[in-house]
């Protein structure tokens, strides 16, 4: 068969949505720069959104499943708009730690103990 | 289509919301009603708390996404009184700093809203955008004094690892979707009461959604961020940190318990959530005994409390659910009533709050000081105070339902914990008052919520029948 006709498996894109979920998480865990903790996170909560949407995907495929696919994709973009949110306060965050410090190097900011 | 009752249901969240748009206008537009907030703030509460009371409610709302049920009126009624009692010691608090705002208050209503939202949702799309809620405006809150390195680095922490617990929790959400086909809660247990099979991805998203709720709870091994938050929030924030969201998490807990009927659907939730909840009583008191620092020593506290109400979500059925229904409300009312006390120590969150400083004040403060001595008591769990209530009716459902480990290792732990809370009472009343009294704010407001807060840790431990029987009628609808 013509591979152009043949469709992109949903799995596939489900196992995009898990790397792209651990290369977030572990970005979280690794990076000390604020920016790149932001960004880690932000890949996060989009890799959830390529769930949602390959799930979506799945089942707007299935008969019996059409208004399902439906509740999916009006998660993804209640996931966009609390993302911006988030992003608002967390930049606003370190903005204000860039003010006191000079810098916005998490390890820098270690007066409490862990 | 949205009926009028679906507008009822959310008749408190709505009063709320109001209140802090009118808050906010009056910060920018009025500066000089900026004093008059924290009033504005209280009505603001009492008026949801009557929306609460005084409309009808009735089961399923908004299609099906929201359940107003007695649950929901308890438990938010339990988040309102939060509100008012650190909305209340607030306005001295931030008297003193030179930082009355209007935007302060607002922020503190609309994360009360959130976790009212996050109470009454059964479907995992208004549950996320209440959590959402809930916790971007504590990410301020804590960062508030943002002149203060303390209080940002609290406000930096608690939004890099909320938003890392935010994002964990929408990927398990995307993960139960997938495996079910819904993102309603109640409709996810009758596919699996139907006999679905349990697939890896169901388990994993339910694990990650859960991981996400004991970020929330600072339960082991997800409580690094708490001793360094609890300190370094304002204290009004830290008393609104320490019960609003673990409220509210509980409840989304205890509604995945009794839908998908946990308990009986394999050892490895018992054995998993058993190990959660020991190990967050086990870590907690002991690292609370070597603390100086009485907000570090109370987030150890909280730790260790949220384990103890681990084992009423263990439980579940209408037992269990009692038992975290009075133990959500016993632990508002005590866990608030210490740090309206601790509020009053010192000049910010810049010094650190010695239980050192204590010393003595038993006698020079006696009012204050009675109070901290019973909320100590109370968190210690002795008897005719709330924390026993709350303790009791928890081991007590472990016991009905065969999980005496579980029970007996609460009982050890809550003997441990006795130590430090015991420590600092004997500070208060046995120690000499040092040659430098420190110095410490006299406030008649939070003199007031300190007195509130302990007269009602004393009622509620006197007289559980009443809220014993709320708390079993709230559980029966949820049990159903």
């Amino acid at each position: 068969m013509n591979p152009t006709m043949i469709p992109i498996p949903s799995a596939w894109i489900l196992y995009l949505s898990a790397v792209l979920f651990v290369i977030g998480a572990i970005g979280v865990l690794l990076r000390r720069n604020g920016i790149s903790i932001f960004l880690a996170l932000e890949l996060m909560l989009n890799s959830a959104n390529l769930a949602f949407a390959s799930f979506a995907f799945r089942f707007a495929g299935q008969g019996g499943h059409a208004a399902s696919a439906i509740n999916g994709q009006i998660f993804i973009f209640f996931i966009i708009a609390v993302a911006a949110a988030e992003a608002a306060v967390g930049l606003a965050l370190f903005i204000a730690m860039y003010r006191r410090k000079e810098t916005i190097d998490v390890d820098r900011f270690n007066i409490l103990r862990w | 289509m949205p009926t009028q009752s679906d507008l009822l249901a959310v008749a408190p969240e709505l009063v709320l919301i109001a209140g802090a748009g009118v808050l906010l206008i009056l910060d920018a537009f009025l500066p000089k009603l900026r004093r008059i907030a924290s009033e504005l703030t209280l009505l603001t509460a009492v008026g949801a708390a009557w929306a609460l009371l005084a409309l009808p409610h009735q089961g399923l709302v908004w299609s099906g996404m929201m359940r107003a049920d007695t649950l929901f009126v308890l438990v938010s009624l339990c988040l309102l009184v939060a509100l008012f009692l650190c909305a209340w010691m607030a306005g001295p608090y931030l008297h003193r700093a030179g930082k009355e705002t209007g935007e302060f208050y607002a922020l503190l209503i609309f994360a009360t809203a959130g976790a009212m939202i996050m109470a009454g949702s059964i479907d995992l799309l208004p549950l996320f955008l209440g959590l959402e809620l809930l916790s971007i405006a504590l990410y301020v809150l804590n960062a508030f004094f943002k002149d203060i390195d303390v209080s940002l680095e609290a406000g930096l922490k608690y939004f890099i690892v909320g938003a890392f617990a935010a994002a964990f929790t929408a990927y398990g959400i995307a993960l139960l979707y997938g495996a079910t086909a819904t993102t309603n809660i109640e409709a996810m247990g009758r596919i699996l009461a139907a006999g679905a099979t349990v697939t890896p991805i169901l388990i994993v998203g339910f694990a990650m959604v859960a991981g996400g709720m004991a970020f929330k709870l600072a339960l082991f091994p997800f409580h690094g961020w708490a001793p360094d938050v609890y300190q370094g929030s304002p204290t009004p924030v830290t008393a609104f940190l320490s019960v609003v969201p673990k409220a509210a998490a509980l409840i989304v807990l205890l509604r995945f318990a009794t839908s998908f009927d946990l308990l009986h659907m394999g050892h490895s939730w018992i054995w998993a959530a058993g190990i959660v909840a020991v190990g967050s009583q086990t870590l907690g008191n002991i690292v609370a005994i070597v603390q100086r620092d009485i907000k570090r020593m109370l987030a150890y506290s909280g730790i260790a409390h949220m384990g103890y109400a681990m084992i009423g979500v263990i439980v579940a059925g209408t037992a269990g659910s009692t038992a975290v229904l009075i133990y959500i409300a016993a632990y508002t009312v005590m866990n608030i009533g210490a740090f309206s006390v601790i509020a009053l120590m010192s000049e910010n969150e810049a010094e650190p709050h010695l239980i050192s400083d204590l010393a003595g004040q038993g006698w020079s403060r006696p009012l204050t000081s009675l109070a901290l001595a019973i909320c100590m008591f109370s968190l210690a769990g002795v008897p005719p105070f709330a924390g026993f209530a709350a303790k009791f009716f928890v081991f007590r459902s472990a016991v009905d339902q065969g999980l005496i480990w579980l029970a007996v290792l609460g009982v050890i732990n809550s003997l441990i914990s006795a130590f430090y809370y015991l420590r600092v009472v004997y500070t208060l009343y046995m120690r000499p008052l040092p040659r430098r009294v420190p110095d410490f704010l006299s406030s008649r407001a939070i003199g007031a919520v300190a007195g509130v807060s302990a007269a009602l840790v004393v009622l509620i431990g006197l007289y559980p029948t009443w809220l014993l029987s709320a708390a079993h009628a709230a559980a029966r609808f949820l049990v159903r």
